[in-house]
């Protein structure tokens, strides 16, 4: 019997805690789906308030996107996990494609980021870590575990591919993204711990030329600036500043919605897509703020607790690197307008303005709802079913 | 449950950090190694959620204000005219390590200041930002639209801020009666400064009355111009309360715009000159003599000859060389005379008599702090004699004033008072009623018949005293230097108010006949200011031939 390894052991000696975990994801989803809820709604009073108390421009937009993302979410959910794990490499090779195509296609401005079909614009550098995710944790999945050198040169070029790409665009805050989930992605799927501490050390060892030759010069004064913002507080400091000021200005219980002064007088920059988070914080204040993040944690932990309990490896890799892929949407943003990171520019969906980051955390949503409810099958190679 | 999977693989398990153990049994490992890593991010997100919505001091905006200006209650004449109050100003500073550019911000801000130096300015701005200062004031006490210009440079660490400023609105006339603060709001001089704690804590009305204070400056100042004298004092007091309704020293200042605090004019003759008053005193004199029962008004002195103590000789400014009646030595100004009244007082009793008339001690009183007197070093033979006829020993015009008042009132001795909100000082007994009655005599016969006799304008009945003392300069008496002064009183049957004239150094004017002396100048300058302040205060002219004045003369010189 292939896929030995997944079959899992009734054991009289499993701890109480372990079982209680398991009720965790053993009863329906639904307090997943009201988090969500909460999450949606506090993304659209944002965007309401950045608009200075208006449905137009970003509110309506907004929940449109939002609907289309439930919609989006509940379709990859009821997909069989035996198909998409049939197909997971295609959605790498179309985003890898478009991400491609942003490289050739001549545009007029130096950042550009988006695909444009008619009015409709799409990031392909959003989806691409989810298509990454699925296509390693299929990698793995056929593997194994037979390691040796081709675990090490796939997922290398898997990664380091779109992370190019996409630092040409340049993002460097999405590219580093990218590299994080890909690394966790194969760190998760069980790659040799060997390995891992050769690429660890490999790659604080490269930090130094990254700094002289990979990052630009804004990227630098960016850094610097978030070493120290003060320094230059009307230039590359004044996001950093004006953000820590709305969040001080909140305080404890915030100064009420649509109520915000650094919001409504404008003088948040990106107040609606990337500093979304401080809008909230300066209208809801610290407790509100606490309550997004505490949200944003119980997503996460219903992740983890999830990929524990998943009968195959395909799955249960899903489940952890998607769930990586929500955490670093709320990490680095939240770290961003607090000052603990530099300013990368990564958005926090579904809070923030922006429809290709909400869609992806909403496939993101959807594949971890279809890996819960796959839970206990078992997958074997190349997409065939064992039971 | 490990044992379990264990018995599967077949294959011993020496650590995590070992590979070939199953790939699912290293993801459950990792996926709790990650789970950590994650609980730990979201714990440092929180905390710094905490830190950022609660921050603290080190990333608030640094506020450096100067020092607090105290607040300060108002100031009011005896009829609710203000003489001081407190407005609100903008003054504009500069943190200099938050200015980005100094030789810009200098430029701009001289631009908006012309009288600011660009250069000095930046470099006040350099060094302050290398020595780390967090605070220079660049502009204070600036006008409002110039402030508003400046905030619109709207450079960082500019800063405008509103600060008290004490604002005199009656200017020289009051300035050394109520002195001023500095710009930091302590006070200089005045009742500003000798009554500052009251003044902190609510406001006060002085027992001054504006009108009196106005009419008195400029009787004092047309004398001033017309005997080319350098400086000129005055002082009117109600006997009956000590209230000094008006008190003037000239030269004065400009209280809302002090240049050089060294300046001669910013000393207050009125309580902190100190003069030998010369034959005023022997007002003092007389009077004691009278008070002790020494002399009488018939007894006669001998004036044939100058008087000889030691090797001094002392002489009259105009010799009768025959005996004289007291009357006679007091309104003829007889310093030979008045030598012999003291030879009869003692010098017991004149000393005693000038300490109950408040003339060897500063005065200390609500509003007012005169400067202490100057003593005789020692009290022998000749100082008894120089002191009868006021040589020797100096007062201030205030002294000179409520002495007066004690003489001619109720014989009581008030000590002047300038703030009408604090109790007076209680009234100590000095002289008989019988002699004020006699002094009132004497005092008017002067104007009647004596040397003042220009001092008698607009029929107020004023009675007074001549003095033209020797000015001390630099130890010795100076030849043709003079200090004159007249004292006054009227209306003379019941004497109401003391008016002090001095004038320093007056010199001789067409009309005086190349005279400098007392009854030429300040005996009619004191007439003069009678004649303006006797119908503001409401007492009325007495026709010339009354048969009261009259009468009081005969009786009491009968």
């Amino acid at each position: 019997m292939s896929g030995v390894d997944f079959v899992r052991e009734v054991d009289e000696n499993v701890p109480a805690f372990r079982e209680r975990l398991e009720g965790l994801i053993q009863t329906p989803p639904i307090y997943l789906l009201l988090a969500l809820l909460v999450l949606i709604s506090a993304g659209l009073a944002v965007q309401f308030s950045a608009a200075g108390g208006s449905g137009q421009p970003w509110f309506w937009p907004h929940a449109i996107r939002a609907l289309a993302g439930c919609a989006l979410m509940v379709g990859v959910a009821l997909v069989d996990i035996r198909v998409w794990l049939r197909f997971a490499y295609i959605p790498l090779a179309i985003t890898l494609a478009l991400l491609l195509a942003l490289e050739f296609i001549p545009s007029g401005l130096t950042v550009d980021r988006w695909i444009r079909i008619g009015s409709f614009q799409f990031q392909p550098s959003e989806p691409v870590k989810l298509a990454l995710v699925l296509a390693l944790a299929r990698f793995f999945h056929d593997r194994r575990g037979r390691g040796g050198f081709l675990e090490l040169v796939v997922p290398g070029i898997v990664i380091a591919v779109p992370a190019f790409l996409v630092w040409r665009q340049p993002d460097l805050g999405t590219a580093a993204a990218i590299v994080a989930v890909g690394c966790v992605t194969a760190f998760q799927a069980g790659l040799s711990l060997r390995v891992v501490v050769a690429g660890t050390v490999a790659a604080v060892g490269a930090l130094p030329l990254l700094w002289w030759f990979v990052l630009h010069e804004y990227q630098r004064v960016r850094v610097r600036s978030f070493l120290d913002p003060e320094s230059d507080p009307l230039g590359a400091g004044y996001h950093l500043l004006q953000s820590k000021i709305a969040v001080g200005s909140g305080g404890a219980f915030g100064r009420g919605f649509l109520g915000g002064s650094q919001t409504q007088l404008a003088f948040l920059p990106e107040h609606h897509t990337d500093f979304a988070f401080t809008v909230f914080a300066e209208e809801f204040g610290f407790a509100g703020a606490l309550a997004l993040v505490a949200i944003y944690a119980l997503i996460i932990v219903w992740g983890v607790v999830l990929a524990q309990f998943v009968r195959n490896h395909f799955g249960r890799v899903l489940a952890a690197s998607i769930t990586f892929i929500v955490f670093l949407y709320a990490f680095i943003n939240i770290s961003m307008t607090t000052g603990t990171l530099p300013v990368v520019g990564y958005p926090l969906p579904p809070i923030s303005y922006g429809g290709t980051a909400m869609l992806t955390l909403f496939a993101c949503m959807g594949l971890l709802l279809n890996v819960y409810v796959h839970r206990d099958s078992v997958l074997g190679r190349r997409s065939q079913t064992v039971v | 449950m490990r044992r379990r999977w264990r018995k599967y693989r077949r294959e011993p398990v020496v650590s995590l950090w070992q590979s070939g153990r199953s790939r699912s049994e290293r993801t459950g490992e990792r996926l709790r190694v990650g789970m950590t890593i994650l609980a730990i991010a979201f714990v440092v997100v929180g905390l710094r959620l905490g830190e950022v919505a609660w921050p603290g001091d080190t990333d608030a905006r640094p506020v450096h204000a100067a020092k607090e200006v105290p607040v300060r209650g108002e100031i009011f004449d005896r009829h609710g005219t203000m003489l001081a109050t407190t407005v609100l100003v903008p003054s504009v500073w500069v943190n200099p390590a938050d200015v980005r550019d100094p030789a810009k911000l200098a430029a701009q801000l001289s631009a908006v200041f012309p009288e600011l130096s660009q250069a000095r300015l930046e470099r006040r701005i350099v060094a302050g930002k290398q020595r780390g200062r967090q605070f220079l004031w660049v502009r204070r006490h600036a006008r409002p639209t110039r402030a508003e210009a400046a905030m619109h440079i709207g450079s960082p660490g500019l800063y405008i801020q509103d600060e008290r400023r004490r604002v005199y609105p009656q200017g020289r006339l009051t300035s050394h009666a109520v002195g001023y603060v500095n710009i930091d709001g302590r006070p200089q001089a005045g009742v500003e400064r000798v009554s500052d704690r009251t003044i902190r804590k609510r406001p006060v009305h002085l027992t001054l009355d504006l009108r009196v204070q106005y009419a008195l400056r400029d009787r004092l100042q047309a004398a001033m111009e017309r005997f080319q004298a350098v400086a000129a004092a005055g002082v009117v007091l109600e006997i009956g309360t000590g209230d000094v309704l008006a008190q003037v020293s000239l030269p004065d200042f400009d209280p809302n715009d002090v240049q050089d605090a060294d300046d001669p004019g910013m000393l207050d003759l009125g309580t902190q000159g100190v003069f030998e008053m010369g034959s005023t005193f022997k007002t003092f004199t007389v009077a004691a003599a009278l008070d002790a029962g020494q002399v009488q008004v018939d007894s006669h002195f001998d004036a044939t000859e100058p008087v000889k103590i030691g090797r001094h000789t002392i002489n009259d400014y105009h010799p009768e060389g025959r005996w004289l009646r007291l009357s006679e030595v007091f309104v003829h100004s007889s310093n030979i005379g008045t030598v012999r009244v003291a030879e009869a007082l003692g010098k017991e009793n004149q000393w005693d008599y000038l300490g109950r008339l408040g003339l060897l001690g500063a005065i200390e009183t609500p509003g007012l702090r005169t400067a202490h007197p100057r003593l005789p070093g020692a009290w022998g033979e000749i100082e008894r004699a120089t002191v009868s006829f006021g040589h020797g020993i100096a007062v201030s015009p205030m002294h000179l004033a409520a002495a007066v008042a004690a003489v001619v009132g109720d014989g009581r001795y008030r000590p002047p008072r300038l703030l009408r909100s604090e109790p007076s000082a209680p009234a100590t007994g000095a002289l008989r009623p019988s002699t004020v009655r006699q002094m009132r005599t004497l005092l008017r016969q002067v104007v009647q018949h004596g040397t003042a006799g220009l001092a008698d304008i607009g029929n107020y009945e004023i009675g007074g005293k001549t003095g033209t003392a020797q000015k001390v300069v630099n130890g010795r008496y100076r030849q043709g230097a003079r200090t004159n002064s007249f004292v006054a009183a009227f209306p003379m049957s019941a004497p109401r108010y003391v008016v002090v004239v001095l004038l320093d150094e007056p010199k001789a004017a067409p009309g005086t006949h190349g005279f400098a002396t007392a009854g030429w100048n300040t005996a009619p300058l004191a007439g003069s200011v009678v004649a303006g302040v006797a119908p503001i205060l409401g007492v009325p002219p007495v026709p010339a031939a009354s048969p009261d004045s009259d009468a009081l003369t005969q009786v009491a010189l009968r």
